[in-house]
Parts: structure tokens; C-alpha cells; sequence
């Protein structure tokens, strides 16, 4: 799918006195299968570019297409049957007090109508079991348990497994390793690139490091005060090394 | 015997907590429509049956009923964005004058009307609210449970628990809350159904503070939930039941020893406070 945007812009204002400029008249578009690697200082406007595509920001001007259909008007819930999103925060993804199992039903049904008939059924339950083996972590014997027990990496891999269990074709990545230990971050973002690569997913991946910006995706974005200061793509991006990244921010 | 008729009333106003239980703790709505629902499923119960609607047929009608007040109260906080207490105070301020509307006055005795409790079934009359209305509080259970399972019960339950995660996988949690307070306040005028043929009368009155009463017994349920470290869902709700039993015992305790029973209003509430102050140390739920 591809998403378009036209000078967008989002101003947030807190006091009415102060006003911060989080995207300033944004031109991008991202193709279908590109994997973007968004880098950039904090408070530079990652997260509002996400937010603003997703719908959970509301722009103020301009305008975002999805295969050339305008979807400002559109709320979150309608515009996750394009786009699946994991969270900055890895315990956003899930529903605590929700079983395991019961997270990756409505995940399976992310772009379907939820009907009043029972869809968890043995065999959508061994479904479910034999997609979460491929992480390794012993969680397919914890269908049953709230996902609140889990921990916030096992919680934010189990996330990015329930964006794949209905189609998607875009991934919307939000720093979905800062919040990890390094052996959760790894497992997650091997299996997000693993998906991606499989499922032709196209992906937009925020991220602090640098390695793994310049490791990822075929194309990189940096951001700087509300504005897309850098974009890289094809051989050029293939060449960007992470000490190359490193002397952007230097 | 007033332990008979405390879980006589405790039976009756059952479904009520089950409601409020709903609301409050599933989808995590503060709702007071409350007070004003059960006075409406009271005042359609009485005007019904006087107009000599039978009894199984009033039933959907007082539903009905309070699912709109529910829905409204939500409609009103989802799409005029207003607070969940003020829009639920707003719509139990305005049914007052709707209930009054239904009844034509403010009190409507029922004397020679047949009704859930007058009919003669074999049950002694003492026990009749007691059984009746504990049948059909599982009833409801069993059907609620069995709903909160289906794929729409589970995106209910996530809007409920996580608004983040419900409308990332397409939940409107508009339309959840909508729903969910209908429900929600449906069981509360079901209670006002059963209270009214239990007590013989409607009054428009009768629902003032019951909120507060729903609020103790889904507490003391609570409480019963997290010391039992029950997770399944039926049984949760049948925690509640056992609440609301307990409250109404405790109430009927302090009466019974004397406390004049014009103090029965502030008695209950500070039951209630001196439940949220013990439960509240010690309530244990995930996280977000
Ligand atoms: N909901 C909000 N309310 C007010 N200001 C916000 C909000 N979200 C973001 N901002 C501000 O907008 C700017 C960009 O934020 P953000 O997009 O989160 O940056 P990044 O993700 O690059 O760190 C920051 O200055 C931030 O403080
Ligand atoms: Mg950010």
C-alpha cells in the first residue's frame, strides 16, 4: 500500500501561549514494501509522523492518502484495517486482564467485524500455539494466563506476532526495542524483520540506534524540529554505515 | 427472621450489581445512571402490570427501557465528549421527570395484580424473592458469560481494559461503551422490576442513592474476587451475587440491632466507605 503525505502539519499547544510545531508541512511518500528507518533527536516529530498516519494525531493541514484515498477524517479504529502499529511502549499493544489467547482472537479479527459468536475455538487456539513457538519462549503453554503476567518483552514479541494475524500490509514500528533488555530487543526486531521480509510488509521503524538504522530497511529518514531533514534511499542507504549516522548527529 | 427478608431484597436487587459490576469493573466506565434506570424499570414494571401486561412480558419492555437510559448516557459522554459521571448524573437527573411521566404520580401500589411473586408455584411465599430472583440472576449470568466469550464480548472486554490496544485492532470504543452501558443498565431496571413486585409498590423515589448500594456489593464482590483469586468470569459474577447478598445481611444486622432505621441511608454509606477504605490497600489488577 502506498501512503502519501501532503504538507502536513501539527502544531500542539498545551498553555495556548506556547505552541510547538511537532510536523511542519511534510512531503513523503512511502511506497509499497519500502522499509523506512526513521532516526532523529527526541521531541523532533517521530512519533506525531506515526501518530498522524495511524489517526491517533489529528493533523491540522494538509493531507494523508492511503492508495489515494484521503483518510484525515478517518478514526484509529478504521484506519487499523491498513496499518498495524506496535507501540513505544510495549505493554500498549496488548490488553492486560485479557488471556493470551483471547489478545490474539481480537487481533485475528483487526480488520473484520467482531460478531456475538464464539470464534476461540480448539483450533484456532493450536493456530495461535504454533505461531508463538516460533519465538522460542515457552509463552504457547500460557494461552490461558492474563497478558498482564507476562513480561513487557514477551508482551511487545507476542505484539508484533498478533499484527500479522490478520492481513496488514503496513507496519508502523514506534522504538519498539527502547523499553527492552538487549535479549528481548533482539528477539523482537528479528522477528519484525523476519515478517516484514515474508509478508512484504511495508514498515516504518523509529529508532535511537544508529546500528540498527543503518542495519534496516532499504531507506532512512532523518527528522529534525518537525521537519524531514534527510531522506535516503536504494544503494546510497546501503552504503550508510552507523558511524556515518553518527556524524549526522555530531 | 430478618436475614430472610435482607436476602430476599439482596436477591432482587442482584442484577443490579451484576450491572454495575459491568460498568464499573469490565468496561471500566464510571456510570451513575444507576439510581435513575431502576426507577424507570420500576415505573414501567408498575404502569405494565397494571395495564395487565403479563408478567414475562414485562420483562423485555424493562429492559429495553433501561438499555436506553444506558445508551444515552453513553452517547452523550462519547459523542458530546463529556465526562462519564456528569453524563450519567445529567441522565438520572433527567429520568426523574421521565419516570414521573411513565407513573403519572409518585407512587403506584400493586394490589390486585398478578405478578412474579403473587402467583402460587409451590414456593413458600418467604422464600419466593429469594428463589425467583437468584434463578434469574444466574439466568443472566450464564447468558452474560457465555456473551463476554464471543468475539464482540472480547472486543468489549479489551475496550474495557486497554483503549489503546481495542482501537489498534479496529474496536470502536464509541460504540463499546454505547453497548456496554445499555447492558449495563438494562440488569439495573431489572432490579427496579424485582424490587417492585417484591416491596408491592413503585415509587419515584425509590431509586435515590441505590447507586451507592450497587457500588458496596460490587466492592464486597470485588473484594471476595481478588481474596479467592478468582479469574474466571462466571464466577466472578457470582462473587457479585454473593456481595450483594452480604451487603443487604450487614445492613439488616444493623438494623436489627436497633439503629433506627431513618439513619439506613447514612448506615449504607459509610458500609460503603468503610469498604472502599479495606478493599483499597489491597486490590491487586494488572497494570497497564
Ligand atoms: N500530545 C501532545 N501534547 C503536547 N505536545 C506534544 C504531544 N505529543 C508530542 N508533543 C510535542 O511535539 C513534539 C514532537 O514530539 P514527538 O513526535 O513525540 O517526538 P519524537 O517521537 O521525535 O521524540 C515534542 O516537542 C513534543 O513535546
Ligand atoms: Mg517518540
Amino acid at each position: 500500500m502506498q501512503i502519501e503525505l501532503k504538507q502536513v502539519s501539527k502544531t500542539y499547544s498545551t498553555d495556548n501561549v506556547t505552541y510547538i510545531k511537532a510536523l511542519q508541512k511534510i512531503d513523503l511518500t512511502i511506497r509499497p514494501k519500502d522499509f523506512i528507518t526513521i532516526v532523529g533527536a527526541n521531541g523532533s516529530g517521530k512519533s506525531t509522523l506515526l501518530n498522524a498516519i495511524a489517526g491517533s494525531a489529528t493533523i491540522d493541514e494538509g493531507s494523508i492518502e492511503f492508495d489515494g484515498k484521503p483518510v484525515q477524517k478517518l478514526a484509529v479504529h478504521q484506519r487499523s484495517k491498513y496499518v498495524a502499529r506496535i507501540f513505544q511502549n510495549p505493554l500498549s499493544g496488548t490488553a492486560p486482564s485479557l488471556h493470551v489467547i483471547d489478545n490474539f482472537r481480537l487481533a485475528a479479527l483487526r480488520t473484520k467485524v467482531k460478531l456475538p459468536f464464539i470464534g476461540n475455538t480448539k483450533k484456532f487456539e493450536e493456530q495461535v500455539a504454533n505461531t508463538i513457538q516460533q519465538l522460542g519462549l515457552g509463552l504457547e503453554n500460557k494461552l490461558h494466563q492474563p497478558m498482564g503476567s507476562l513480561s513487557g518483552g514477551q508482551r511487545q514479541a507476542l505484539t508484533l506476532l498478533m499484527a500479522v494475524q490478520d492481513t496488514v500490509r503496513v507496519l508502523l514500528l514506534d522504538e519498539p526495542t527502547a523499553a527492552l533488555d538487549p535479549k528481548s530487543a533482539n528477539i523482537v526486531m528479528q522477528t519484525a524483520q523476519k515478517l516484514i521480509e515474508q509478508q512484504q510488509l511495508t514498515a516504518v521503524y523509529i529508532t535511537h540506534s544508529l546500528a540498527d538504522a543503518a542495519q534496516y530497511g532499504n531507506r532512512i529518514i532523518e527528522m529534525k524540529n518537525g521537519v524531514i531533514a534527510k531522506d535516503i534511499a536504494g544503494e546510497e542507504k546501503k552504503l550508510l554505515t552507523a558511524a556515518h549516522l553518527a556524524a549526522w548527529f555530531a | 427472621m430478618f436475614y430472610i427478608s435482607a436476602l430476599a431484597l439482596g436477591s432482587c436487587l442482584a442484577t443490579m450489581a451484576i450491572g454495575v459490576f459491568l460498568a464499573i469493573k469490565i468496561f471500566k466506565i464510571p456510570d451513575i445512571t444507576t439510581d435513575g434506570s431502576f426507577t424507570l424499570g420500576a415505573a414501567v414494571t408498575a404502569v405494565a402490570l397494571q395495564a395487565a401486561v403479563p408478567v414475562w412480558c414485562v420483562i423485555p419492555l424493562v429492559l429495553l427501557a433501561g438499555a436506553a437510559a444506558g445508551f444515552l448516557t453513553a452517547f452523550i459522554h462519547t459523542r458530546l465528549k463529556i465526562d462519564a459521571l456528569l453524563a450519567g448524573i445529567l441522565v438520572m437527573t433527567a429520568l426523574f421527570s421521565v419516570n414521573l411521566g411513565i407513573m403519572g404520580r409518585s407512587n403506584i401500589p400493586l394490589i390486585n395484580e398478578t405478578h412474579l411473586f403473587s402467583t402460587e408455584n409451590g414456593i413458600p411465599q418467604a422464600y419466593k424473592p429469594v428463589v425467583i430472583g437468584t434463578v434469574l440472576v444466574l439466568i443472566l449470568i450464564v447468558l452474560l458469560f457465555g456473551f463476554l466469550l464471543t468475539d464482540f464480548g472480547i472486543a468489549m472486554r479489551a475496550s474495557g481494559d486497554s483503549a489503546t490496544m481495542s482501537e489498534a485492532n479496529g474496536v470502536n470504543n464509541s460504540t463499546m461503551k454505547q453497548v456496554g452501558l445499555a447492558i449495563s443498565n438494562s440488569f439495573t431496571a431489572l432490579a427496579g422490576f424485582l424490587v417492585t413486585q417484591y416491596q408491592g409498590f413503585a415509587d419515584v423515589n425509590m431509586g435515590v442513592g441505590i447507586v451507592i448500594t450497587a457500588l458496596g456489593s460490587v466492592l464486597l464482590g470485588d473484594a471476595l474476587i481478588s481474596f479467592l483469586g478468582i479469574r474466571n468470569m462466571a464466577l466472578q459474577l457470582v462473587c457479585v451475587v454473593l456481595g450483594c447478598w452480604v451487603f443487604q445481611l450487614v445492613l439488616a444486622l444493623a438494623l436489627s440491632l436497633g439503629v433506627n432505621p431513618i439513619f439506613l441511608k447514612g448506615i449504607t454509606a459509610v458500609m460503603v466507605l468503610l469498604i472502599v477504605a479495606f478493599t483499597r490497600f489491597k486490590s491487586k489488577s494488572y497494570a497497564n
